[in-house]
């Protein structure tokens, strides 16, 4: 079990595609499992691979957030088969600290994806999880909350978010 | 993704765990905080307080218009009502704003049905706001809001000054910090500061102490990384000055995490023997590890429990000078942690006092005769400070007091600082020599 080191906001990297999984092996159990116990770690309710420098379709979501396994979802090549409706809240992400936003979603909306095995799956969701299901969906797609945002809310968070890279940079190396 | 709620729907959630689920406040807020925004996580803080400092307060709003009471199932809802009426009663925020962002917490916890009860109960605040102001202020208790048990506590200890204490026991407290003189002189400090646009203000009788407006996060403090300051109420920062270290003295500082004490200690008096910090929270001691890297400085740090007459765990067989920081119900302090007024009752307060004294009589048996002994804690009750060693003194022929005041005698033993004096904490100080 491992906190795996998470992309930030401006990187990039955050903004690259994903691919889809094809092997399901003790590698890609792992990996999950590292990402539950980073996501649990920031407070998060939701990650996606490429948060954690991973580009492989792969989403892990804990709404109630108590660490319960029966609350655990596991995604793997999720896409949405089904959208309907109209709903937003202020959402945050790990990705982007300490800016919230609010982001117009689809209110109910199913997915299909794989399990852990490779098997197939059907979810229907909505409200929290739905949302979050379309925040994390919107990961793999290199695509993140605050883009959806205006311009200017952008670049104030930009500046922001230098004071924070800085701030982590002196925490790490008080660690060390 | 994070979860963003509302800062109102945290600090509900927040107090009902901490209130109801024992779980530590401060601790929750750090954790909940962390992923917020700084104006974000300040404003949950500002709520959480606000809620506690001012509970009976604002549940009696509450209970003016809300008949069936809640139960433990819809608690939470109680308490995102009070962070809105906190708001409105005690922050100046613009009504609509308030009420529209409390109707949605309570929508964000999951109760749709009682939002209308939330949007009742603030408009009918704002509407009898001067009548219900005026039956709330009628007792101490809904006033100030204390428990019963701890008014009659200090109006029997304090008499007249009973509004005074309560009253500062509820005020936001001062940013302090102790500079290390060695390090920078505290002149030059205040210049520092000023360059920062900070204000550095010193407080009378406690010369290495420096109250900081406005209050900062600890990065925005000049030469906080050198070690050359120390954030800590003037009132604990009298504990070492009192204790009046020697070169060449063996000193165990008992109870010590997180290590305020410890380190001032060694920046009054380098040349020490030794000191031994020591502390029964193996977890707590890490704090104090950190704080002598930080600082720079050097003691042994060890893990024991102060009331076992087991002394294995000692370098020494006898100290010098003993700094006894007991373990205290903390009422002195309620100002940082306003949880303590619902969670402390009267009979842990009995606990803690046969504990000190347990504590007390231990250490007694550390200390080289000829050596001294500095008792504190950062409790106004009587029982823990004056009477305390009142009693000690009476059973010790051995112990001499060593008065730190003129009023003091060993009939009234100890230094009583009121929280709200100067600005400082509640704390008290008692200090005795050993005779041989």
């Amino acid at each position: 079990m491992a906190i795996l080191e998470l992309l930030y906001y401006p990187d990039e990297k955050l903004h690259q595609v994903s691919a889809p999984v094809t092997e399901f092996n003790d590698e890609l159990r792992q990996l999950v499992s590292d990402m539950f116990e980073t996501m649990y770690a920031d407070e998060g309710i939701g990650l996606a691979a490429p948060q954690i420098n991973v580009f492989k379709k792969i989403v892990v979501i804990d709404v109630v957030n108590e660490k319960k396994p029966e609350d655990q979802l596991v995604l793997i090549n999720p896409e949405f088969t089904f959208k309907e409706g109209s709903t937003g809240i202020d959402e945050g992400c790990l990705s982007v600290p300490g800016l919230r936003g609010k982001v117009e979603r689809s209110e109910k909306v199913t997915v299909k994806a794989q399990n852990l095995d490779g098997e197939f799956f059907e979810l229907n969701a909505d409200g929290l999880l739905a949302i979050c299901l379309q925040h994390e969906i919107d990961h793999l797609n290199g695509k993140l909350f605050i883009d959806y945002l205006s311009p200017l809310k952008r670049n104030m968070y930009r500046s922001k978010a230098k004071a924070l890279a800085k701030e982590r940079e002196r925490q790490k190396k008080h660690q060390d | 993704m994070i979860n963003s709620k509302n800062p109102r729907t945290l600090a509900a959630e927040i107090i009902t765990e901490a209130l109801h689920d024992g779980q530590p406040l401060m601790a929750t807020v750090r954790k909940k905080a962390k992923t917020m925004s700084s104006q974000d996580a300040s404003f949950l803080k500002e709520l959480v307080n606000g809620i506690l400092r001012h509970k009976l307060y604002l549940e009696g709003i509450v209970d003016a218009f809300v008949e069936k009471p809640f139960k433990a199932k819809n608690i939470k809802v109680k308490y995102a009502i009070m962070a809105g009426l906190y708001q409105l009663a005690f922050l100046n925020t613009p009504h609509h704003a308030a009420v529209n962002e409390t109707v949605k917490a309570v929508g964000e916890l999951g109760f749709d049905t009682l939002k209308g009860l939330t949007n009742a109960v603030m408009h009918g605040y704002l509407r009898k706001k001067g009548e219900l102001e005026q039956q709330l202020n009628k007792s101490y208790e809904t006033r100030y809001s204390f428990p019963q048990w701890l008014i009659t506590d200090i109006k029997a200890a304090y008499g007249k000054s009973l509004g005074t204490v309560l009253e500062n026991l509820n005020r936001h407290p001062p940013l302090t910090v102790r500079v290390n003189t060695a390090k920078c002189p505290i002149d030059e400090y205040i210049k520092l500061l000023s360059d920062n646009g900070l204000t550095g203000t010193p407080v009378p009788k406690v010369p290495c102490a420096l109250v900081i407006t406005p209050p900062v996060n600890t990065e925005k403090l000049p030469l906080f990384d050198s070690g050359a300051v120390f954030i800590q109420d003037a009132a604990a920062q009298q504990a070492a000055i009192f204790l009046d270290p020697q070169p060449g003295d063996i000193i165990l500082d008992a109870c010590a995490a997180p290590g305020g004490k410890t380190t001032h200690i060694l920046e009054l008096c380098p040349d020490v023997k030794d000191l031994v910090a020591m502390d029964l929270d193996e977890g707590r001691l890490m704090r104090v590890r950190e704080n002598l890297q930080r600082l720079r400085l050097k003691a042994k740090v060890v893990s024991a429990d102060a009331s076992s007459e087991d002394h294995s765990w000692s370098p020494y067989s006898a100290y010098d000078r003993i700094l006894l920081d007991a373990p205290c119900s903390a009422t002195g302090v309620i100002r940082r942690h306003p949880d303590i007024k619902w969670l402390r009752t009267p009979d842990e307060i009995k606990s803690i006092v046969k504990l000190q004294r347990q504590i007390l009589e231990n250490m007694w048996q550390m200390l080289k005769p000829g050596g001294i002994m500095l008792y504190a804690t950062c409790s106004i009750e009587p029982e823990e400070n004056t009477l305390q060693i009142k009693n000690f003194l009476s059973e010790h022929s051995d112990a001499e007091l060593i008065p730190l005041t003129a009023e003091e005698t060993a009939e009234n033993p100890g230094l009583q600082i009121l929280p709200g004096l100067d600005d400082m904490d509640g704390f008290f100080y008692a200090k005795m020599k050993k005779n041989c």
